[in-house]
């Protein structure tokens, strides 16, 4: 018996229509501006409308990363809640619109019609410009992101950007610097300290989180993050947090056993797996090492976006709120905004480098129900209504929505799992954090560098 | 003050004088920072003014006052009834004893023999309210610790049950004004004490959950595990009485040591949990003695006699003899003394309360020397402080 | 319409003018202010602008891997530990450093100009070769095989001096957390 089943159930309602909401007027808005503008204008003789069609279409990822991080902080803010107090035995907000769930959008409007104070004594230039630097890179940081959820997608490829993961990673590292800013403007002790905090936790936990996305890098070969998401793809076992890429020949060998079509068991292990006993020995060091990563890749987020119980920076018992002490209204709302954007992108990031991507979780070979042969059979009993939606309007894409679905999927678990941990652990002190930090996780993921850079030696990968 | 240096803070200290032989002392500005009186985990409205050096407190002043209400003086213009009412929001949390602590000493005065049947009951409840002031303290601490979601609202849950029960025996949640002069007010029903018998027999179980969350929790032992060592010399020197004094090692407690009513019937043992006297330490005392006194609310279920339950009239006449006396009962902070000088007229000549806060706040500053600014909230929760309890 | 695509083709073909322009615009009075604005800790976060700026140059110059490693390593990474010095070593914020000589002024002043003509003249009898060649897509690989390759030396020597580094500053950090204060106090001052 649940005690709380009602409460469970109501939850689920609104998360699904939130994600419902989110999904639809991303992928809407995405459409309109990607397909719907540039096809109208496509027949038309005029330069001006040929630019604005490509204007349109370079401008989609940019649209759909500023419609999606808005709406859903606001649901992440929503589920956070009502999350917490299902775990804590209390009710959530459940007053403002069915359930609550408008509750978010209503502290947004209160918050962005609340007066904006700048405390006497603050640096008002830089107090302004804090929140913008916390906030701005969360926007740009997720572009790279959107091709590799949505399977490639050709409305979310941004040309030439080899440096992919790179990039989202530069990007996470800038908002401490809008936190330091903002503890130091508000001429406020306790934000003061709460920046000095940040800037210490956030410098020492990028080595150990920059080290393990690095590894799983030199894993894969590449920094490109769609080319990572797609080698992954087929089942749990070519995911990266299982050897990255190590059991891709188990993967293949089992598919052989079963199908006994393609080329013999005992070939496909020679292929993958050249050296016998060291080749296992290298298989299970890399297993033990990708799930290792995983760990210290979301210890190190964590401690990156101050979530508890790294979350010295805010720590309301000691530093009454930590560095948006002094912060209301729209600053304080951007700040807040930040910070979920900063979690789901984390999480998105977990999930493209660790968890496979868009990528069903089933192995190709247990799931004779791959999304093609899903769509396929419903497109012999709708097929007038999809190939039009399909394949006339591209208002639906099948490859996009199975992928999204995955991964969103995928995120709001980890979401899940860092707000269990938050309404779990109590926090750490300053001290205890960096020792953690530098004599533990860094040490451990250079270690695990090595040995990966070893064990890669001994086995075929994505062959 | 080098007694009250503790272990951990005296290795430091030896290493930086051997060190400062070598070094010239390079001097660095030293920051005073208020923490309080509006602040989130001060529990109520004290001041700390704190001198850091980085985020290393040097030096702490404690400012109360602040929720001043001059409860004795209050107490030398009401009348006795009225004073009975008002005087169990001093500790908003254990009303039952700071009734208990006035009346047991008005009884002195009068002469009075309370029912046996009134003792139990008092019995009963006092420690029905140790268990209610030690589960909110212990939700709060977690959140002092910085778990400010999830753990802290489980204790609540059972705190909230107790509270029901008090509010159907005494008709207020918080403000009890149950233990009046010559007894109790009212006899439960037996559906009452079937209630709170099924609420101490699943009790036990719901410790072991607490437990099973908190105590062992890595990061819970690196916040409390040898922080803010309290030394038994310093405790007693300071006054310090309560689960705080018997996590330092000493076995006080008025129950055992000076016994009054009905204790010395009940087995209970006192359980001093000593390793060192850390705020780990006074974690576990507090929830061994949530258990124990979960035992002795059993027996007193067991052994409640029937019969009278007040031997005087409570009207706005309310009168106690002329005289002084003086009674004391163990809080769930420590020692709650009492003491009265009554002209026999309706009011009360003069009013001296011991409350136990007060002394247990005064060890803070010494506690706090050369400990981190997050440590503040670990060993300042640990003292279990009242702030209304420290000013009155 | 003419018009129109004159515009374009004019946009296109300046457009890294433009960014470059616009990045000096940030990055020179960024650097200025650096030099000059009273608040020490706010110096601290123009020199972050600076670096910033300079990583936007490098992706004019089609450097993404510099670029972005500029604005993780410098902007963000050492910027910030200064700036955390500074905010350690100077707790009143605002202090102002105007205890210098007029004498130490026209020194400095010396210096400062001897410097920028040396740069200028380095800079000056230099040609600068301008590549044809279009920047290949894999170039975060070309540069891992260029340092353990052709650089490996240049590679090496410069760890090496890295690693000297840590443990001096470990040497220093270890003996007393005071004396690191002691060795940042001496940088501000």
């Amino acid at each position: 018996m649940i005690p709380n089943a009602a409460e469970i159930r109501k939850l689920s309602v609104l998360s699904f229509s939130w994600l419902t909401v989110i999904f639809v007027a991303v992928w809407g808005v995405c459409w309109l501006v990607g397909i719907l503008i540039p096809a109208l204008l496509a027949n038309s003789s005029f330069d001006f409308a040929r630019a604005v069609s490509e204007i349109c279409e370079a401008i989609t990822p940019l649209l759909a990363v500023m419609v999606f991080i808005p709406i859903n902080a606001m649901f992440m803010v929503l589920m956070e809640r009502r999350v917490l107090a299902l775990f804590t035995r209390r009710n959530g907000p459940n007053r403002v619109g069915p359930d609550g769930a408008l509750q978010t959008a209503a502290d947004a409007i209160k918050l962005l019609l609340k007066e904006d104070i700048t405390p006497t004594g603050a640096d008002a230039a830089m107090f302004t410009l804090a929140p913008i630097i916390f906030f701005a890179p969360s926007i740009f940081g997720a572009i790279p992101l959107l091709a590799a959820v949505t399977n490639n997608n050709k409305l979310f490829q941004i040309a030439d950007l080899p440096t992919g993961i790179f990039f989202v990673l530069a990007a996470s590292s800038i908002p401490v610097v809008g936190i330091v800013m903002g503890g130091w403007a508000s001429n406020n002790k306790y934000s003061l300290m709460g920046g000095l905090r940040s800037a210490a936790q956030a410098i020492s936990y990028e080595i150990p989180l920059v080290l393990s996305i690095i590894t799983i890098c030199l894993l894969a070969g590449t920094l490109d993050v769609v080319s990572i998401a797609k080698q992954q793809s087929g089942g749990i076992l070519n995911w990266n947090i299982l050897g990255g890429g190590a059991l891709t020949g188990l993967n293949k060998a089992i598919a052989a056993f079963i199908s006994s079509a393609g080329p013999p068991i005992a070939e496909v292990i020679k292929t993958y797996y050249p050296y016998g006993w060291l080749s296992l020995i290298g298989v299970i060091v890399l297993c033990l090492c990708t799930i290792i990563l995983f760990g210290i890749y979301l210890i190190g987020a964590c401690a990156e976006i101050n979530r508890i119980p790294f979350d010295l920076p805010e720590a309301e018992s000691e530093l009454v709120s930590g560095y948006n002490t002094e912060y209301s209204g729209i600053k304080f709302a951007i700040f807040f905004l930040a910070e979920f954007t900063n979690l789901f992108i984390v999480s998105t990031i977990a999930v493209v480098m660790f968890l496979g991507g868009g990528d069903c979780p089933l192995p190709t070979w247990l799931n004779p129900l791959s999304y093609p042969a899903v769509y396929i059979p419903l497109t012999n009993i709708l097929s007038p209504i999809l190939s039009l939606l399909i394949d006339k309007i591209h208002l639906i894409n099948p490859d996009t929505f199975w992928a999204a679905l995955w991964v969103i999927l995928k995120t709001y678990s980890l979401v899940f799992f860092a707000i269990l941990v938050r309404g779990t652990l109590p926090r750490f002190r300053i001290d205890q954090l960096m020792d953690f930090g530098w004599k533990r996780l860094v040490p451990i993921t250079l270690v695990i560098f090595v040995l990966v850079a070893f064990a890669r030696g001994v086995i075929n990968f994505h062959v | 003050m080098t007694s009250i240096q503790s272990a951990c803070v005296r290795k430091v200290k030896q290493k930086k004088v051997a060190i400062d032989t070598q070094v010239p002392e390079f001097k660095t500005d030293e920051m005073i920072i208020n923490l309080g009186p509006q602040h989130p985990s001060t529990h109520g409205v004290l001041r700390l003014i704190l001198t850091l050096d980085g985020e290393v407190v040097k030096h702490t002043e404690c400012v109360i006052g602040h929720l001043h209400r001059a409860q004795e003086w209050q107490g030398q213009n009401r009348t006795w009834f009225q004073y009975q009412a008002l005087i169990d929001r001093v500790d908003y949390l254990s009303g039952m004893f700071t009734s208990w602590a006035l009346c047991a000493a008005a009884e002195k005065i009068d002469g009075a023999v309370v029912p046996e049947r009134a003792e139990y009951l008092r019995v009963l409840v006092a420690e029905l309210n140790r268990i209610s002031s030690h589960l909110l303290w212990l939700g709060t601490y977690l959140i002092d610790l910085g778990a400010l979601y999830g753990f802290p609202f489980y204790p609540f849950i059972e705190r909230e049950k107790i509270l029901t029960f008090f509010e159907e025996v005494a008709g207020q949640r918080m403000m009890y004004n149950y233990i009046r002069i010559g007894g109790v007010q009212r006899d439960p029903k037996a559906s009452w004490f079937k209630k709170v018998e099924e609420f101490t027999k699943q009790f036990a179980q719901r410790i072991d959950e607490y437990e099973a969350i908190v105590t062992e929790n890595p990061i819970f032992l690196k916040r409390t595990k040898d922080v803010g060592i309290l030394n038994k010399e310093v405790a007693m020197a300071y006054g310090v009485t309560g689960p705080t004094l018997r996590a330092s090692g000493v076995a006080y407690d008025l129950r055992r040591f000076k016994p009054y009513s009905v204790y010395p019937k009940l087995e209970f043992t006192v359980p001093v949990y000593n390793k060192h006297g850390d705020t780990w330490d006074r974690y576990m005392a507090r929830v061994q003695e949530m258990r124990e006194s979960n035992e002795i609310i059993k027996q007193v279920l067991d052994m409640l006699p029937e019969g009278e339950i007040m031997t005087k009239k409570q009207n706005a006449g309310l009168r106690v003899k002329a005289g002084e006396g003086f009674a004391a009962v163990e809080s769930p902070r420590g020692v709650l003394g009492c003491y009265i000088i009554s002209n026999g007229s309706d009011k009360a000549y003069r009013f001296k309360w011991r409350n136990p806060s007060f002394s247990n706040l005064s060890v803070l500053p010494p506690l706090l020397e050369n400990r981190p600014l997050s440590d503040i909230m670990a060993i300042f929760g640990s003292l279990d402080i009242i702030i209304p309890d420290v000013d009155r | 319409m003419e018009q129109f695509e004159l515009l374009t083709n004019w946009a296109q073909a300046n457009v890294e003018s433009f960014m470059l322009y616009l990045l000096a615009a940030i990055a020179i009075p960024c650097a200025f202010s650096v030099l000059f604005d009273r608040a020490i800790i706010r110096s601290g976060f123009f020199l972050i602008g600076v670096f910033g700026a300079i990583s936007g140059l490098f992706l004019i110059l089609q450097a993404q891997f510099l670029a972005l490693a500029q604005i993780m390593i410098y902007a963000v990474g050492i910027t910030l530990v200064v700036v955390i010095a500074l905010m350690l070593t100077n707790a009143r914020l605002e202090k102002e450093f105007s205890s210098i000589e007029p004498t130490e002024r026209i020194g400095g002043l010396l210096v400062a100009a001897l410097f920028f003509l040396t740069i200028y003249l380095a800079l000056r009898s230099e040609s600068w070769p301008v590549s044809s060649l279009q920047m290949r897509a894999d170039n975060v690989l070309q540069i891992g095989v260029a340092l353990l390759t052709n650089y490996a030396l240049p590679f090496e020597f410069a760890s090496v001096l890295l690693l000297a580094a840590l443990m001096g500053a470990i040497l220093l950090a270890k003996s007393d957390p005071k004396e690191t204060e002691n060795v940042t106090g001496s940088l501000v001052e």
